[in-house]
């Protein structure tokens, strides 16, 4: 089935699901997060659509919000389909899909470890990649890179990361400018 | 597995301990560390601890322009690295619009079946190594040297290339290389063979792999096992044959494909899913490598007899100095000696991705490690662990 | 070179202290514990195997590092890993040395700017003899980097405060 069979049937049963026009790459279609999980099992388990493989499972950080993207694939019927869910930043919350798929486990758990996605009802929903006393969502655009980690410092002596870089800069632009300016209010006219 | 009356189990009284297996053991292909809680030998379960080798390259890749993430995927699998280099172009080219020229996928192909070879090479060498059997592998490392001196020639690195680019590939091949693959071919033709003379007909490593860590075909696809994994249990998906890219389409080869328990099989004794049904499948996609790379020697024959200004004769298309990708996001997948790697690039019309997602085989398979290894004894984990083939960087990015 | 301090008109006598002859037996048969992490534990792999075979210097991987002398720290370590190196180095009996190889051991490697999780080399947890740069380094730079280390163990002393005259 083509992309646009596969709108028009998951349209019939939830008219909010939309399916924007896009420049370049992939189409895909954006689910309200409360729903993600009654529309995954739809398309799981009807036997014209019939995704049983998940391919992936990735969360992704725009700055002003959190997406959750599910890219599902069909063995039977050859045909794939990326999958997205919108999320506030303050609380990003939805439903796991681990009971539909077990390949979503660890890829769940990445998820949260890295964006700080909370899924409801996931088996063992802890850090995956970062030791377990990490603090921060690493994946996030606002994320501070820590200082050091247990004692240790993250960085080697006279190595900048490219943030305090920019920082230094501007500030040693201000700087000189203030002087050349004080400078030239003090040249004798 | 505890013998032995009722009287006897009483008075025995044992209990379940706690062990860390990992992250530095000699039988983990990494830093991977399990914790096994187990009743003497037999498993209660052994459930994946990863994160050892997170380096967050995905998060790199957001700092970088596109050309200047390549390196990074070199890392990400760093055994099967054209192939990983390949993906990548993949997904960016098909977000970008850029085709590359025939010269370019005919190059790409002949070093990703090489890279499939080192790699398969490299694998079965270890889980014979796992079993006790070090010779093996000293014969397959002595087989990855020549492909090591091959890709020295082209690009010169022994492991970590950074050839393939976005729209092509670096460099051309030099004078006499399409011989030398051609000879190398015809060297490695009966070296399986003689490989499975060595250890496959073994008894001793058949009894330690079949009837093993079995995985059903639905129990597969359900945990997403991509590649040789779940071609063991008997699911014929290769994304060389079923969703072609690059130049796949015009070349003929086989996909080898479990079949235990049957018997006129390969695998008579073992059952569909096994152990040794996974390792088989990596030999036979050995000799398909084999035939594949003569294949593309004789193309590349062919295509060097065009003329130099001729389109399909350039191995790298015109790609522009600063290469700014429309919006909008893709998946692409491609065939890597471990399963399937997909990248999901989300770009927001700059020069710099928005996001880079590296989907990968070997995290698959350690996901569903804690179910494939319940009841089964300690050296039978470390046989598991071996023929689902982890590299743990992939897993870890 | 050292060994031979006074001939003698024997062909199977030698003479010489005591300190040179430990020197040479330790440097003669480093056992290197097989840690390799990520690429440059490939490039290990292979430097122990028949091509470049660091065999024949007399060095032979071991597993456990209570039987081994060296520690060839192979790989990008992250933080969650280092403590674990750590543990291997404090298990490892005198003497041990390291040997750091490649650039991520060293300081970080490719991902010395923008990770947030990687240590920027080794010597932040362990202290290392020799540093062996490369992404990942060749067999042959290994194998040169454990010459490196031979030449300083030659002129350790264990006996005397400074090692004797004339010695090289």
């Amino acid at each position: 089935m083509d992309f646009e069979a596969i709108v028009s049937k998951l349209k019939e049963r939830w008219p909010e699901v939309e399916a924007p026009a896009v420049e370049a790459g992939d189409r895909f279609v954006i689910v309200p997060a409360e729903k993600t999980l009654e529309i995954l099992r739809f398309l799981k388990e009807d036997p014209e659509l019939c995704f049983d493989n998940l391919m992936a499972l990735a969360g992704a950080d725009t700055g002003r919000e959190l997406w959750l993207v599910y890219a599902l694939h069909s063995f039977k019927q050859r045909h794939k389909l990326l999958v997205k869910a919108v999320l506030p930043r303050e609380k990003p919350e939805v439903e796991s899909v681990a009971k539909l798929w077990g390949a979503a486990n660890f890829h769940e758990r990445e998820a949260y470890d890295l964006y700080g996605i909370v899924f409801r009802n996931h088996p063992d929903l802890r850090r995956l990649l970062n030791p377990p006393d990490w603090a921060g969502w690493p994946g996030r655009k606002d994320y501070e890179y820590p200082k050091e980690y247990r004692g240790v410092p993250l960085l080697r002596d006279g190595q900048f990361f490219s943030d305090d870089i920019k920082k230094a800069n501007a500030e040693r632009e201000a700087r000189d400018k203030a002087l050349l300016s004080s400078a030239i209010a003090q040249r004798p006219q | 597995m505890t013998a032995g009356t009722r009287e006897e189990q009483r008075l025995a009284h044992t209990e379940e301990m706690v062990l860390s297996m990992g992250p530095h053991h000699p039988s983990t292909h990494g830093v991977l560390r399990l914790e096994v809680t187990s009743d003497g030998e037999v498993v209660a379960s052994a459930r994946p601890d990863v994160g050892y080798l997170h380096r967050g390259i995905e998060k790199i890749g957001e700092f970088l322009d596109y050309r200047q993430f390549m390196p990074y995927t070199d890392r990400v699998d760093y055994l099967c690295a054209m192939n990983s280099n390949h993906a990548y172009a993949l997904a960016v080219e098909k977000l970008a619009g850029i085709k590359p020229p025939l010269r370019a996928e005919l190059l790409r192909v002949l070093v990703d079946e090489l890279n499939r070879i080192s790699s398969h090479l490299i694998c079965i060498g270890a889980l014979a190594m796992d079993m006790g059997a070090y010779t093996p592998f000293l014969h397959g490392i002595c087989h990855r040297e020549l492909v090591n001196d091959l890709f020295e020639e082209v690009c010169g690195a022994r492991l970590t290339y950074n050839y393939v680019t976005i729209g092509g590939v670096a460099y051309d091949i030099p004078q006499g290389f399409i011989a030398k693959c051609d000879e190398f071919a015809v060297y490695m033709q009966p070296k399986m063979s003689e490989f499975n003379q060595l250890i496959t007909a073994n008894s001793i490593f058949e009894q330690r792999l079949c009837h093993v860590g079995v995985i059903s075909p639905e129990q597969a696809i359900n945990w997403g096992l991509v590649g040789p994994n779940l071609r063991g249990s008997g699911v014929c998906w290769d994304i060389r044959k079923h969703e072609p890219y690059s130049v796949y389409d015009k070349l003929q080869f086989e996909v080898p494909v479990g079949d235990g328990g049957d018997p006129k099989g390969s695998n008579p004794r073992g059952v569909l899913g096994d152990s040794y049904d996974r390792y088989l499948v990596r030999v036979k996609e050995i000799n398909e490598s084999v035939k594949i790379v003569k294949q593309v020697c004789a193309l590349l024959r062919e295509n060097d007899k065009l003329p130099a200004d001729s389109p399909d004769r350039q191995y790298q298309a015109k790609v522009p100095a600063r290469l700014k990708v429309k919006r909008g996001e893709v998946y692409c997948r491609c065939e890597n000696p471990r399963g399937e790697t997909g990248y999901y690039i989300v770009s927001d019309g700059t020069e710099k991705p928005l996001r880079i997602k590296i989907r990968t085989g070997s995290f698959s398979a350690v996901n569903c490690f804690e179910d494939v290894t319940r009841g089964l004894l300690i050296g039978d984990v470390v046989a598991v662990i071996g023929s689902f083939d982890i590299v743990l960087p992939e897993v870890d990015r | 070179m050292g060994v031979l301090r006074h001939s003698v008109d024997f062909e199977n006598v030698v003479f010489t202290n005591v300190d040179t002859l430990l020197n040479l037996s330790k440097e003669n048969s480093l056992w290197y514990l097989l840690f390799a992490t990520a690429c440059c534990g490939i490039e290990l792999m292979q430097t122990g195997a028949s091509r470049f075979d660091v065999d024949r210097f007399g060095m032979i991987p071991r597993s456990t590092p209570r039987q081994a002398d060296l520690l060839i720290v192979a790989g990008t370590i992250t933080h969650k890993m280092a403590s674990r190196v750590k543990r291997l180095y404090e298990q490892m009996p005198e003497p041990k040395w390291v040997l750091s190889m490649g650039s991520c051991a060293n300081a970080g490697g490719p991902f010395c700017k923008y990770s947030y999780s990687v240590v920027r080399g080794i010597d932040k947890y362990i202290p290392v003899d020799v540093y062996v740069p490369g992404c990942p380094p060749r067999p042959e730079a290994l194998i040169e980097g454990v010459f490196k280390l031979r030449e300083k163990i030659h002129k350790e002393s264990v006996l005397r405060k400074e090692p004797p005259a004339g010695d090289k």
